[in-house]
Protein backbone atom coordinates (compact mmCIF):
# COMPACT_ATOMS: atom_id res chain seq x y z
CA UNK A 1 0.00 0.00 0.00
CA UNK A 2 1.89 3.06 -1.18
CA UNK A 3 2.11 6.28 0.75
CA UNK A 4 0.84 8.44 -2.11
CA UNK A 5 -2.35 6.44 -2.45
CA UNK A 6 -2.85 6.46 1.31
CA UNK A 7 -2.65 10.26 1.24
CA UNK A 8 -5.16 10.48 -1.61
CA UNK A 9 -7.51 8.07 0.13
CA UNK A 10 -7.25 10.07 3.33
CA UNK A 11 -7.99 13.33 1.55
CA UNK A 12 -11.03 11.79 -0.15
CA UNK A 13 -12.22 10.36 3.14
CA UNK A 14 -12.09 13.80 4.74
CA UNK A 15 -13.96 15.33 1.82
CA UNK A 16 -16.66 12.67 2.07
CA UNK A 17 -17.01 13.31 5.80
CA UNK A 18 -17.43 16.99 5.01
CA UNK A 19 -20.27 16.33 2.59
CA UNK A 20 -18.74 15.77 -0.83
CA UNK A 21 -19.96 12.77 -2.82
CA UNK A 22 -17.95 9.93 -4.34
CA UNK A 23 -18.14 11.32 -7.89
CA UNK A 24 -16.66 14.66 -6.86
CA UNK A 25 -13.73 12.88 -5.23
CA UNK A 26 -13.12 10.64 -8.23
CA UNK A 27 -13.04 13.66 -10.54
CA UNK A 28 -10.09 15.01 -8.57
CA UNK A 29 -8.11 11.81 -9.08
CA UNK A 30 -9.32 10.18 -12.31
CA UNK A 31 -6.20 8.01 -12.66
CA UNK A 32 -6.95 6.40 -9.29
CA UNK A 33 -10.72 6.19 -9.82
CA UNK A 34 -10.97 2.44 -10.30
CA UNK A 35 -9.00 1.78 -7.11
CA UNK A 36 -10.67 4.56 -5.13
CA UNK A 37 -14.32 3.98 -6.02
CA UNK A 38 -15.01 0.81 -3.99
CA UNK A 39 -13.13 2.17 -1.01
CA UNK A 40 -15.00 5.48 -1.09
CA UNK A 41 -18.32 3.63 -1.27
CA UNK A 42 -17.28 1.67 1.81
CA UNK A 43 -16.40 4.93 3.55
CA UNK A 44 -19.89 6.22 2.76
CA UNK A 45 -21.39 3.22 4.53
CA UNK A 46 -19.09 3.58 7.54
CA UNK A 47 -19.93 7.27 7.73
CA UNK A 48 -23.33 6.27 9.19
CA UNK A 49 -21.49 5.53 12.44
CA UNK A 50 -21.06 9.25 13.02
CA UNK A 51 -24.82 9.51 13.57
CA UNK A 52 -24.76 7.20 16.56
CA UNK A 53 -25.82 9.03 19.73
CA UNK A 54 -26.51 8.06 23.32
CA UNK A 55 -30.15 7.87 24.44
CA UNK A 56 -31.45 11.31 25.51
CA UNK A 57 -32.76 9.99 28.83
CA UNK A 58 -29.40 8.43 29.63
CA UNK A 59 -27.59 11.62 28.72
CA UNK A 60 -29.88 13.69 30.94
CA UNK A 61 -29.38 11.35 33.88
CA UNK A 62 -25.65 11.11 33.29
CA UNK A 63 -25.36 14.89 33.12
CA UNK A 64 -27.18 15.24 36.42
CA UNK A 65 -24.97 12.66 38.09
CA UNK A 66 -21.84 14.23 36.67
CA UNK A 67 -22.72 17.66 38.04
CA UNK A 68 -23.35 16.06 41.40
CA UNK A 69 -19.94 14.40 41.25
CA UNK A 70 -18.42 17.76 40.34
CA UNK A 71 -19.88 19.36 43.43
CA UNK A 72 -18.76 16.51 45.65
CA UNK A 73 -15.26 16.71 44.24
CA UNK A 74 -15.22 20.42 44.92
CA UNK A 75 -16.35 20.04 48.53
CA UNK A 76 -13.78 17.32 49.28
CA UNK A 77 -11.00 19.80 48.64
CA UNK A 78 -12.23 21.97 51.52
CA UNK A 79 -10.34 21.83 54.79
CA UNK A 80 -11.48 19.87 57.80
CA UNK A 81 -13.85 21.33 60.36
CA UNK A 82 -11.22 22.12 62.87
CA UNK A 83 -8.14 22.88 61.14
CA UNK A 84 -7.05 24.44 58.37
CA UNK A 85 -5.07 21.24 58.09
CA UNK A 86 -6.17 17.91 56.70
CA UNK A 87 -6.55 15.17 59.24
CA UNK A 88 -7.81 11.61 59.30
CA UNK A 89 -11.57 11.31 59.13
CA UNK A 90 -11.85 9.55 62.48
CA UNK A 91 -9.93 12.34 64.13
CA UNK A 92 -12.33 14.88 62.68
CA UNK A 93 -15.30 12.94 64.00
CA UNK A 94 -13.77 12.58 67.48
CA UNK A 95 -12.80 16.23 67.53
CA UNK A 96 -16.36 17.13 66.59
CA UNK A 97 -17.69 15.02 69.47
CA UNK A 98 -15.27 16.58 71.95
CA UNK A 99 -16.14 20.12 70.94
CA UNK A 100 -19.78 19.22 71.14
CA UNK A 101 -19.31 18.00 74.68
CA UNK A 102 -16.93 20.66 75.91
CA UNK A 103 -18.34 23.87 74.55
CA UNK A 104 -21.38 25.79 75.61
CA UNK A 105 -23.59 28.33 73.95
CA UNK A 106 -26.49 28.57 71.59
CA UNK A 107 -24.93 28.28 68.17
CA UNK A 108 -26.09 24.73 67.59
CA UNK A 109 -29.60 25.62 68.70
CA UNK A 110 -29.51 28.60 66.36
CA UNK A 111 -28.26 26.44 63.50
CA UNK A 112 -30.90 23.75 63.93
CA UNK A 113 -33.42 25.72 61.90
CA UNK A 114 -30.94 26.80 59.26
CA UNK A 115 -31.69 26.18 55.60
CA UNK A 116 -29.26 25.23 52.79
CA UNK A 117 -28.87 28.87 51.82
CA UNK A 118 -28.10 29.88 55.41
CA UNK A 119 -24.73 30.70 56.91
CA UNK A 120 -25.12 28.25 59.79
CA UNK A 121 -26.29 25.36 57.60
CA UNK A 122 -22.86 23.64 57.76
CA UNK A 123 -23.08 23.77 61.55
CA UNK A 124 -26.49 22.10 61.36
CA UNK A 125 -25.06 19.31 59.21
CA UNK A 126 -22.04 18.89 61.49
CA UNK A 127 -24.32 18.63 64.52
CA UNK A 128 -26.35 15.94 62.79
CA UNK A 129 -23.20 13.93 62.15
CA UNK A 130 -22.27 14.14 65.82
CA UNK A 131 -25.76 12.98 66.77
CA UNK A 132 -25.33 9.95 64.54
CA UNK A 133 -21.98 9.09 66.11
CA UNK A 134 -23.55 9.18 69.55
CA UNK A 135 -26.43 6.92 68.49
CA UNK A 136 -25.00 3.41 68.25
CA UNK A 137 -28.23 1.37 68.30
CA UNK A 138 -29.40 0.51 64.78
CA UNK A 139 -33.02 1.00 65.79
CA UNK A 140 -32.37 4.43 67.28
CA UNK A 141 -30.16 5.33 64.38
CA UNK A 142 -32.89 4.38 61.92
CA UNK A 143 -35.27 6.76 63.61
CA UNK A 144 -32.64 9.48 63.63
CA UNK A 145 -32.00 9.04 59.91
CA UNK A 146 -35.74 9.32 59.29
CA UNK A 147 -35.81 12.55 61.31
CA UNK A 148 -32.89 13.87 59.30
CA UNK A 149 -34.70 12.90 56.11
CA UNK A 150 -37.67 14.85 57.40
CA UNK A 151 -35.42 17.90 57.72
CA UNK A 152 -34.12 17.37 54.18
CA UNK A 153 -37.67 17.23 52.82
CA UNK A 154 -38.50 20.46 54.66
CA UNK A 155 -35.37 22.05 53.19
CA UNK A 156 -36.33 20.93 49.69
CA UNK A 157 -39.78 22.45 50.09
CA UNK A 158 -38.21 25.64 51.36
CA UNK A 159 -35.89 25.84 48.34
CA UNK A 160 -38.79 25.29 45.95
CA UNK A 161 -40.90 27.96 47.68
CA UNK A 162 -37.96 30.38 47.70
CA UNK A 163 -37.24 29.59 44.05
CA UNK A 164 -33.68 28.42 44.69
CA UNK A 165 -33.44 25.34 42.50
CA UNK A 166 -29.65 25.39 42.35
CA UNK A 167 -29.38 23.96 45.86
CA UNK A 168 -32.08 21.32 45.44
CA UNK A 169 -29.79 18.72 43.85
CA UNK A 170 -27.31 18.75 46.72
CA UNK A 171 -30.12 18.57 49.26
CA UNK A 172 -31.65 15.62 47.43
CA UNK A 173 -28.25 13.94 47.52
CA UNK A 174 -28.11 14.38 51.29
CA UNK A 175 -31.60 12.90 51.52
CA UNK A 176 -30.47 9.95 49.43
CA UNK A 177 -27.38 9.49 51.61
CA UNK A 178 -29.33 9.55 54.88
CA UNK A 179 -32.04 7.18 53.69
CA UNK A 180 -29.52 4.89 52.06
CA UNK A 181 -27.63 4.60 55.34
CA UNK A 182 -30.89 3.97 57.16
CA UNK A 183 -31.76 1.19 54.71
CA UNK A 184 -28.32 -0.36 55.18
CA UNK A 185 -28.58 -0.59 58.97
CA UNK A 186 -28.39 -4.14 60.32
CA UNK A 187 -31.98 -4.14 61.52
CA UNK A 188 -32.60 -7.66 60.36
CA UNK A 189 -29.73 -9.11 62.35
CA UNK A 190 -30.74 -7.90 65.79
CA UNK A 191 -33.23 -10.48 66.98
CA UNK A 192 -35.50 -10.20 70.02
CA UNK A 193 -33.92 -11.59 73.12
CA UNK A 194 -30.42 -10.53 72.22
CA UNK A 195 -28.80 -7.67 74.03
CA UNK A 196 -29.09 -4.51 71.96
CA UNK A 197 -26.06 -2.40 71.35
CA UNK A 198 -27.88 0.56 72.90
CA UNK A 199 -27.59 -1.24 76.22
CA UNK A 200 -23.83 -1.31 75.86
CA UNK A 201 -23.29 2.30 74.89
CA UNK A 202 -24.21 5.15 77.17
CA UNK A 203 -26.87 7.65 76.17
CA UNK A 204 -25.78 11.21 75.45
CA UNK A 205 -27.10 12.36 78.84
CA UNK A 206 -25.28 9.57 80.65
CA UNK A 207 -22.02 10.64 79.05
CA UNK A 208 -22.30 14.04 80.65
CA UNK A 209 -23.97 13.33 83.98
CA UNK A 210 -23.42 14.77 86.50
CA UNK A 211 -22.86 18.21 85.02
CA UNK A 212 -20.44 19.85 84.44
CA UNK A 213 -18.12 16.86 84.54
CA UNK A 214 -17.49 15.33 81.16
CA UNK A 215 -17.36 11.57 80.81
CA UNK A 216 -14.83 10.12 78.45
CA UNK A 217 -16.17 9.45 75.01
CA UNK A 218 -16.13 5.74 74.26
CA UNK A 219 -13.31 5.35 71.81
CA UNK A 220 -14.77 2.49 69.79
CA UNK A 221 -17.81 4.59 69.01
CA UNK A 222 -16.79 5.58 65.50
CA UNK A 223 -15.99 2.01 64.53
CA UNK A 224 -19.37 0.83 65.72
CA UNK A 225 -21.01 2.88 63.07
CA UNK A 226 -22.33 0.31 60.67
CA UNK A 227 -21.60 0.25 56.96
CA UNK A 228 -22.12 1.27 54.23
CA UNK A 229 -20.56 4.68 54.57
CA UNK A 230 -18.44 6.20 57.28
CA UNK A 231 -19.90 9.25 58.95
CA UNK A 232 -18.31 12.32 57.51
CA UNK A 233 -18.24 15.69 59.02
CA UNK A 234 -19.15 18.26 56.42
CA UNK A 235 -16.92 21.25 56.30
CA UNK A 236 -18.73 24.33 57.39
CA UNK A 237 -18.00 27.33 55.23
CA UNK A 238 -19.86 30.55 54.91
CA UNK A 239 -21.26 32.02 51.74
CA UNK A 240 -17.85 33.40 50.82
CA UNK A 241 -16.26 29.99 51.13
CA UNK A 242 -14.43 30.80 54.34
CA UNK A 243 -14.42 28.16 57.09
CA UNK A 244 -16.86 28.88 59.88
CA UNK A 245 -15.11 28.73 63.26
CA UNK A 246 -16.05 25.91 65.61
CA UNK A 247 -19.39 26.62 67.18
CA UNK A 248 -20.01 27.24 70.79
CA UNK A 249 -22.19 24.27 71.44
CA UNK A 250 -24.68 23.66 74.14
CA UNK A 251 -25.28 20.03 74.83
CA UNK A 252 -28.85 18.97 74.80
CA UNK A 253 -29.56 19.90 71.23
CA UNK A 254 -31.11 16.45 71.01
CA UNK A 255 -34.85 16.89 70.93
CA UNK A 256 -34.58 20.66 71.22
CA UNK A 257 -33.58 20.80 74.88
CA UNK A 258 -30.94 23.29 75.96
CA UNK A 259 -29.90 22.10 79.43
CA UNK A 260 -27.90 19.17 80.68
CA UNK A 261 -29.86 16.94 82.98
CA UNK A 262 -28.35 15.56 86.17
CA UNK A 263 -29.20 12.10 87.38
CA UNK A 264 -31.84 13.43 89.73
CA UNK A 265 -33.46 15.38 86.96
CA UNK A 266 -33.64 12.46 84.57
CA UNK A 267 -37.08 11.16 83.95
CA UNK A 268 -38.02 7.55 84.06
CA UNK A 269 -38.17 7.72 80.32
CA UNK A 270 -34.52 8.83 80.14
CA UNK A 271 -33.41 5.94 82.33
CA UNK A 272 -35.31 3.48 80.21
CA UNK A 273 -33.69 4.83 77.08
CA UNK A 274 -30.63 2.71 77.70
CA UNK A 275 -32.77 -0.44 77.97
CA UNK A 276 -32.89 -3.16 75.37
CA UNK A 277 -35.21 -2.29 72.51
CA UNK A 278 -38.30 -4.44 72.65
CA UNK A 279 -40.50 -5.76 69.93
CA UNK A 280 -42.82 -2.94 70.93
CA UNK A 281 -40.11 -0.35 70.22
CA UNK A 282 -39.46 -1.93 66.82
CA UNK A 283 -43.16 -1.91 66.01
CA UNK A 284 -43.32 1.76 66.95
CA UNK A 285 -40.30 2.47 64.76
CA UNK A 286 -41.97 0.70 61.87
CA UNK A 287 -45.12 2.77 62.36
CA UNK A 288 -43.10 5.98 62.46
CA UNK A 289 -41.18 5.02 59.35
CA UNK A 290 -44.40 4.24 57.52
CA UNK A 291 -45.73 7.61 58.60
CA UNK A 292 -42.54 9.39 57.46
CA UNK A 293 -42.56 7.51 54.16
CA UNK A 294 -46.10 8.59 53.36
CA UNK A 295 -45.55 12.15 54.54
CA UNK A 296 -42.29 12.61 52.65
CA UNK A 297 -43.76 11.26 49.44
CA UNK A 298 -46.71 13.62 49.76
CA UNK A 299 -44.52 16.66 50.46
CA UNK A 300 -42.08 15.85 47.70
CA UNK A 301 -44.87 15.40 45.16
CA UNK A 302 -46.28 18.71 46.24
CA UNK A 303 -42.86 20.30 45.72
CA UNK A 304 -42.58 18.61 42.31
CA UNK A 305 -45.76 20.32 41.14
CA UNK A 306 -44.49 23.76 42.15
CA UNK A 307 -40.85 23.34 41.13
CA UNK A 308 -39.31 24.83 37.97
CA UNK A 309 -38.46 22.41 35.16
CA UNK A 310 -34.76 22.47 35.98
CA UNK A 311 -35.44 21.09 39.46
CA UNK A 312 -37.92 18.40 38.48
CA UNK A 313 -35.40 15.59 37.73
CA UNK A 314 -33.90 16.01 41.19
CA UNK A 315 -37.32 15.96 42.84
CA UNK A 316 -38.38 12.88 40.94
CA UNK A 317 -35.21 11.22 42.12
CA UNK A 318 -35.97 12.30 45.68
CA UNK A 319 -39.37 10.61 45.50
CA UNK A 320 -37.83 7.48 44.04
CA UNK A 321 -35.04 7.13 46.62
CA UNK A 322 -37.41 7.91 49.46
CA UNK A 323 -39.81 5.16 48.39
CA UNK A 324 -37.04 2.63 47.82
CA UNK A 325 -35.13 3.17 51.05
CA UNK A 326 -38.18 3.32 53.31
CA UNK A 327 -39.51 0.16 51.72
CA UNK A 328 -36.22 -1.62 52.29
CA UNK A 329 -35.95 -0.49 55.90
CA UNK A 330 -39.52 -1.41 56.77
CA UNK A 331 -39.02 -4.75 55.11
CA UNK A 332 -35.94 -5.37 57.27
CA UNK A 333 -38.02 -4.64 60.36
CA UNK A 334 -40.65 -7.09 59.13
CA UNK A 335 -37.95 -9.75 58.87
CA UNK A 336 -37.25 -9.40 62.56
CA UNK A 337 -40.75 -10.47 63.50
CA UNK B 1 -17.28 26.86 23.36
CA UNK B 2 -14.65 28.99 25.00
CA UNK B 3 -11.05 28.38 24.24
CA UNK B 4 -10.52 24.82 25.37
CA UNK B 5 -7.25 25.52 27.10
CA UNK B 6 -8.81 28.10 29.38
CA UNK B 7 -11.74 25.78 30.05
CA UNK B 8 -9.37 23.00 31.03
CA UNK B 9 -7.42 25.31 33.33
CA UNK B 10 -10.62 26.43 34.99
CA UNK B 11 -11.79 22.84 35.28
CA UNK B 12 -8.54 22.01 37.03
CA UNK B 13 -9.47 24.70 39.55
CA UNK B 14 -12.73 22.81 40.10
CA UNK B 15 -14.80 25.31 38.11
CA UNK B 16 -17.99 23.35 37.77
CA UNK B 17 -19.26 25.20 34.73
CA UNK B 18 -15.99 24.82 32.83
CA UNK B 19 -15.90 21.06 33.39
CA UNK B 20 -19.56 20.81 32.47
CA UNK B 21 -18.82 22.51 29.14
CA UNK B 22 -15.98 20.09 28.46
CA UNK B 23 -18.33 17.24 29.32
CA UNK B 24 -20.97 18.47 26.87
CA UNK B 25 -18.43 19.02 24.13
CA UNK B 26 -16.88 15.57 24.28
CA UNK B 27 -19.57 13.26 25.62
CA UNK B 28 -21.15 12.13 22.35
CA UNK B 29 -17.78 11.51 20.69
CA UNK B 30 -16.51 9.43 23.55
CA UNK B 31 -19.78 7.51 23.58
CA UNK B 32 -19.55 6.70 19.87
CA UNK B 33 -15.96 5.62 20.23
CA UNK B 34 -16.72 3.34 23.15
CA UNK B 35 -19.92 1.97 21.59
CA UNK B 36 -18.12 1.10 18.41
CA UNK B 37 -15.32 -0.60 20.24
CA UNK B 38 -17.39 -2.75 22.55
CA UNK B 39 -20.57 -3.21 20.50
CA UNK B 40 -22.92 -2.83 23.47
CA UNK B 41 -25.03 0.31 23.92
CA UNK B 42 -25.81 -0.08 27.62
CA UNK B 43 -22.23 -0.88 28.55
CA UNK B 44 -21.08 1.99 26.36
CA UNK B 45 -23.29 4.47 28.19
CA UNK B 46 -22.03 3.50 31.63
CA UNK B 47 -18.46 3.28 30.43
CA UNK B 48 -18.67 6.74 28.88
CA UNK B 49 -19.81 8.13 32.19
CA UNK B 50 -16.94 6.34 33.93
CA UNK B 51 -14.50 7.96 31.52
CA UNK B 52 -15.64 11.41 32.58
CA UNK B 53 -15.70 10.54 36.27
CA UNK B 54 -12.16 9.24 35.93
CA UNK B 55 -11.22 12.43 34.11
CA UNK B 56 -12.68 14.42 36.97
CA UNK B 57 -10.50 12.52 39.44
CA UNK B 58 -7.36 12.88 37.37
CA UNK B 59 -7.70 16.28 35.78
CA UNK B 60 -5.21 17.90 38.12
CA UNK B 61 -2.52 15.66 36.63
CA UNK B 62 -3.31 16.64 33.02
CA UNK B 63 -0.86 19.01 31.34
CA UNK B 64 -2.14 20.93 28.33
CA UNK B 65 1.23 21.09 26.58
CA UNK B 66 1.68 17.35 26.36
CA UNK B 67 -1.44 16.20 24.51
CA UNK B 68 -4.76 17.79 23.61
CA UNK B 69 -7.54 17.36 26.14
CA UNK B 70 -9.59 15.23 23.76
CA UNK B 71 -6.69 12.87 23.25
CA UNK B 72 -6.27 12.59 27.00
CA UNK B 73 -9.95 11.66 27.32
CA UNK B 74 -9.55 9.02 24.66
CA UNK B 75 -6.60 7.52 26.45
CA UNK B 76 -8.76 7.21 29.55
CA UNK B 77 -11.51 5.61 27.44
CA UNK B 78 -9.03 3.26 25.85
CA UNK B 79 -7.69 2.18 29.23
CA UNK B 80 -11.22 1.61 30.49
CA UNK B 81 -11.87 -0.65 27.56
CA UNK B 82 -8.70 -2.59 28.10
CA UNK B 83 -10.01 -3.35 31.59
CA UNK B 84 -13.44 -4.08 30.18
CA UNK B 85 -12.21 -6.65 27.72
CA UNK B 86 -10.13 -8.24 30.41
CA UNK B 87 -13.09 -8.72 32.67
CA UNK B 88 -15.64 -9.25 29.93
CA UNK B 89 -18.45 -11.62 30.72
CA UNK B 90 -21.24 -12.76 28.43
CA UNK B 91 -24.09 -10.30 28.33
CA UNK B 92 -26.96 -9.80 25.93
CA UNK B 93 -26.03 -7.19 23.40
CA UNK B 94 -28.70 -4.57 22.88
CA UNK B 95 -29.26 -3.41 19.37
CA UNK B 96 -28.35 0.10 18.45
CA UNK B 97 -31.86 1.01 17.31
CA UNK B 98 -32.65 2.95 20.47
CA UNK B 99 -29.49 4.98 20.09
CA UNK B 100 -30.72 6.52 16.87
CA UNK B 101 -33.90 8.05 18.25
CA UNK B 102 -32.80 11.66 18.13
CA UNK B 103 -30.47 11.62 15.19
CA UNK B 104 -33.10 10.64 12.58
CA UNK B 105 -36.73 11.60 12.73
CA UNK B 106 -38.01 9.78 9.63
CA UNK B 107 -38.96 6.22 10.67
CA UNK B 108 -38.21 4.50 7.35
CA UNK B 109 -34.87 6.28 7.16
CA UNK B 110 -34.30 5.36 10.80
CA UNK B 111 -34.85 1.70 10.03
CA UNK B 112 -32.55 1.91 7.05
CA UNK B 113 -29.88 3.70 9.03
CA UNK B 114 -30.20 1.18 11.81
CA UNK B 115 -29.56 -1.65 9.38
CA UNK B 116 -26.59 0.16 7.89
CA UNK B 117 -25.08 0.73 11.30
CA UNK B 118 -25.71 -2.85 12.37
CA UNK B 119 -24.06 -4.06 9.22
CA UNK B 120 -21.04 -1.83 9.64
CA UNK B 121 -20.80 -2.69 13.34
CA UNK B 122 -20.70 -6.37 12.50
CA UNK B 123 -18.01 -5.74 9.90
CA UNK B 124 -15.92 -3.63 12.26
CA UNK B 125 -15.71 -6.57 14.65
CA UNK B 126 -13.65 -8.43 12.07
CA UNK B 127 -10.94 -5.79 11.97
CA UNK B 128 -7.74 -5.99 13.91
CA UNK B 129 -7.52 -4.04 17.14
CA UNK B 130 -5.50 -1.25 15.57
CA UNK B 131 -7.76 -1.03 12.50
CA UNK B 132 -10.82 -0.87 14.76
CA UNK B 133 -9.21 1.88 16.77
CA UNK B 134 -8.56 3.99 13.67
CA UNK B 135 -12.09 3.49 12.33
CA UNK B 136 -13.60 4.31 15.72
CA UNK B 137 -11.61 7.49 16.06
CA UNK B 138 -11.99 8.64 12.47
CA UNK B 139 -15.63 7.81 11.87
CA UNK B 140 -17.32 8.00 15.24
CA UNK B 141 -15.40 10.90 16.66
CA UNK B 142 -14.30 12.96 13.63
CA UNK B 143 -10.69 13.14 14.66
CA UNK B 144 -8.14 14.19 12.08
CA UNK B 145 -5.27 11.89 11.16
CA UNK B 146 -2.93 14.06 13.20
CA UNK B 147 -5.15 13.74 16.27
CA UNK B 148 -5.54 10.00 15.81
CA UNK B 149 -1.78 9.69 15.47
CA UNK B 150 -1.28 11.50 18.79
CA UNK B 151 -3.88 9.36 20.53
CA UNK B 152 -2.52 6.11 19.15
CA UNK B 153 1.11 7.22 19.51
CA UNK B 154 1.81 6.40 15.88
CA UNK B 155 3.04 8.41 12.94
CA UNK B 156 0.52 9.96 10.60
CA UNK B 157 1.78 7.70 7.83
CA UNK B 158 1.14 4.65 9.96
CA UNK B 159 -2.39 5.84 10.74
CA UNK B 160 -3.14 6.41 7.04
CA UNK B 161 -1.85 2.94 6.23
CA UNK B 162 -4.00 1.41 8.96
CA UNK B 163 -6.94 3.41 7.71
CA UNK B 164 -6.43 2.08 4.21
CA UNK B 165 -6.14 -1.54 5.36
CA UNK B 166 -9.21 -1.13 7.59
CA UNK B 167 -11.32 0.18 4.71
CA UNK B 168 -10.15 -2.63 2.45
CA UNK B 169 -11.06 -5.16 5.15
CA UNK B 170 -14.45 -3.54 5.70
CA UNK B 171 -15.14 -3.62 1.98
CA UNK B 172 -14.45 -7.33 1.85
CA UNK B 173 -16.78 -7.99 4.75
CA UNK B 174 -19.52 -5.66 3.53
CA UNK B 175 -19.14 -6.93 -0.05
CA UNK B 176 -19.65 -3.52 -1.60
CA UNK B 177 -19.73 -3.80 -5.40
Amino acid sequence: MDRAFNNILNECLERLLQGENVEQCLQRYPEQASRLKPLLETIQMAEALSRLQPRPEFKARAGYEFRRALREAKSKRSYSFFGWVRQPQWATVMASVLVFLLASGGTVAAASGSMPDGRLYPVKLATERVQLVLTPSPVDKAELYAKLADKRVAEINYLVNENKPEKIESTVQRLDNDLSRMASLPLAREKSGEVATSQLAPTPEALLAPAPAIAPVPTPAPTRVPAPAPVTTPTPTDDGGQPVPPPAVSFGEFEGKTTIKTDSEKSEKDVKRGAKPTADAEEKLKERLEHYAAEHESKLREALEKAPESAKPALRRAIEVSEDHYKKTISALDDRD
Amino acid sequence: MQDEESLVQRAQQRDEEAFAQLYEAHFDRIYRYVALKIGDRIEAEDMTQQVFLKALQSISSYKWREIPFSAWLYRIAHNQMVDYFRKKSKQATVSFDDSLATSVSDPPRLAELSLEIEEVMAAVKHLTEAQREVISLRFSSDFSVAEVARIMKKSEGAVKALQHSAIVALRKTLAVT
